[in-house]
């Protein structure tokens, strides 16, 4: 397995309380080193949850995640959170920009949490903005920006940390097609670019079309129509 | 360092304003009680200080300078200074005495002063003489400015009219001030003759322990403090009334602070969830959402405590016109230990609300 390969086997996920709810079942999955994968499925499918999981996020009922070569599942809470930080990127569908925060210093959040210094941080968070179209709007709150140019902001705040595995939920939803082509190009370009994988939740079928690989998912378990023609060994295995 | 928590309070300026004067109320009651407490403080002290008197001699029974009990005959005086190591014994009495003014009686505490007195002369004189002739009066300054009195004026004290000869500062005790006349005089008032309430002894060098001992083996009817011990029964003194009064008052501003600083901080939290979410999403752990919690609690106490300190010196200034009785006395380390005593509140106060902040969990930035 190579160094940014992503692994699911047979994993589940039931949220226990009063009425329990499975949100996954059984899933197997393995999404190779620079690829650009589309999990698709109907509101309520799991996709989420298996994005959450694959982000360590959440923790499977059932089941082994691996990433890097290391089983994810079996990590503490503390490594989790180191590879979190040395690994993995969010896109989220309503951008999550912190709304008091400028772009720059958006961007530079996860750099600063990271423990890099405030100054270094500011000026990896300008340089990416600049390559990202967006070295005039800075000094801009999210407030002051259009929905395209905050999904620029949060992908720039994505790709700042250079992250092996990108995980975007719904990131053009919010979006008109055009914007949305633009946003799927950037997160395609990370991954030709930088070699990193990308594993984007969607509703929107018009992006299955730029997958390298298409994931369906229905009722929590993964769905052999759904997938781009890719060759998967059972209704729940599927290798991109 | 992350520092979005700093970025939170500066950016959300009726939040931090809020939270701020709620710090800076509490810190100006507490300093401003400190304040008062140390004012009367050095107003009961800086006289016994200034004396200069190594050891001070009253009726036996009596402790401090505020409560004399009972006389010692001034004729006592070549007695006194007939003991080893004393070099000189000046008789003083002293009794409260109320003075009439324009809206009513005020009670000073009246000192009489022997003819030629050198040690019980009050020292810090603002206008006038520091020595009262016969039918003379020297009065503190709060107290003068209070009764709208200067030098050359006139005041009755115990139906008997005086001539303001100066006044003088640090003689202020808050519920009372001091007031200097002549020791003939006060005798007058009080109906009495040759009796004095303490004996200012001046010892030779290194002798006040010893002069003591000699004086309490002499006489039973007599108790000697060294100047360190008398200072000290008259701090207790002042501190006994003051000190549960301005410990309760101290608690509750800390409490109320402490109170404003947990209910702004924790609204923010509740407010910013997604953010606490977020950040735990892109990396942050416990510790950084913690910390990010605690800057906005900080910034807003460490604002809130220097705009009290602020308002306090405003206060400071105005007091004199508006309630001269009341000195305040504000040193720098209790300026010192009030920033510090509201970063410590502060940071109680965000405790809750930072605990809520790091059990966010940084899955709910995936729900929408």
């Amino acid at each position: 397995m190579s160094a940014c390969t992503l692994r699911f086997e047979g994993v589940g996920k039931v949220y226990a309380g009063a009425v329990s709810c499975r949100a996954l079942h059984d899933v197997s999955l393995e999404v190779g080193c620079g690829t650009f994968n589309v999990i698709q499925g109907p509101s309520g499918s799991g996709k989420t949850t298996l994005l959450a999981i694959a982000g360590g996020l959440e923790r499977p009922t059932t089941g082994r995640v691996w990433l890097s070569e290391r089983e994810i599942t079996l990590l503490p809470a503390r490594q989790l959170l180191e590879l979190r930080r040395a690994e993995l990127a969010f896109v989220f569908q309503d951008f999550k920009l912190i709304d008091i925060l400028t772009a720059e210093e958006n961007v530079a959040l996860p750099l600063e949490l990271r423990g890099v210094r405030a100054r270094s941080a500011r000026e990896r968070s300008r340089a990416m903005l600049d390559r990202l179209g967006l070295g005039c709007r800075i000094s801009r709150r999210p407030r002051e920006l259009s929905g395209g140019e905050k999904q620029r902001v949060a992908i720039a705040r994505a790709l700042v940390t250079e992250p092996r595995l990108i995980l975007a939920d719904e990131p053009t939803a919010n979006l008109d097609w055009e914007t949305g082509s633009e946003v799927v190009e950037l997160l395609r370009g990370a991954t030709r670019e930088r070699g990193a994988t990308a594993i984007v939740v969607s509703h929107d079928s018009r992006l299955a079309l730029l997958a390298d690989h298409q994931i369906g998912i229905v009722d929590g378990a993964l769905h052999r129509n759904g997938s781009n023609g890719l060759p998967g060994d059972s209704p729940g295995r599927m290798k991109t | 360092m992350i520092l979005l928590g700093f970025h939170y309070a500066l950016r959300e300026r009726t939040r931090f304003a809020l939270t701020a004067a709620g710090v800076a109320a509490a810190v100006l009651l507490t300093v401003f009680l400190v304040g008062v407490y140390r004012g009367a403080t050095r107003g009961s002290l800086s006289y016994i200080e200034g004396t200069g008197a190594d050891v001070w001699v009253g009726r036996r029974g009596t402790w401090n300078l505020l409560r004399a009990g009972g006389m010692i005959p001034v004729k006592a005086k070549p007695l006194l200074e007939e003991i080893r190591g004393v070099v000189s014994a000046e008789p003083i009495l002293e009794s409260l005495l109320p003075a009439k003014l324009s809206d009513g009686r005020r009670t000073l505490l009246a000192i009489g002063l022997p003819a030629g007195a050198s040690l019980s002369r009050p020292r810090h004189i603002e206008a006038g003489r520091a020595m009262p002739r016969r039918g003379e009066i020297v009065l503190d300054r709060a107290f003068a400015h209070r009764a709208g009195l200067h030098v050359g004026d006139r005041v009755e004290l115990a139906d008997r009219t005086f001539r303001i000869a100066g006044i003088s500062r640090e003689t202020n005790l808050l519920v009372t001030q001091y007031a200097f006349l002549r020791r003939e005089d006060l005798e007058s008032l009080l109906g009495v003759e040759g009796q004095a309430t303490f004996f200012l002894l001046r010892v030779r060098h290194g002798e006040s322990h010893a002069v003591v001992k000699r004086l309490e083996r002499r006489s039973r009817l007599i108790a000697a403090f060294d100047r360190a011990t008398f200072l000290e029964n008259n701090h207790r003194e002042i501190a006994s009334g003051f000190l549960p009064v301005l410990a309760a008052m101290a608690l509750i501003g800390l409490s109320i602070g402490a109170a404003v600083v947990a209910l702004m901080t924790y609204t923010a939290v509740l407010e910013k969830r997604g953010d606490y979410a977020l950040i735990g999403a892109l990396g942050g752990g416990e510790g950084s959402r913690f910390l990010v919690v605690m800057q906005q609690s900080l910034a807003a106490a460490v604002a809130g405590a220097l705009a009290g300190l602020v308002l306090l010196h405003v206060i400071g200034r105005l007091l004199p016109s508006m309630a001269p009785e009341v000195e305040l006395v504000v040193e720098p380390w209790v300026a010192a230990a009030a920033i510090l005593g509201a970063l410590v509140t502060a940071a109680i106060g965000a405790l809750v609300p930072a605990g809520i902040a790091t059990s966010v969990a940084p899955m709910e930035a995936l729900r929408r």
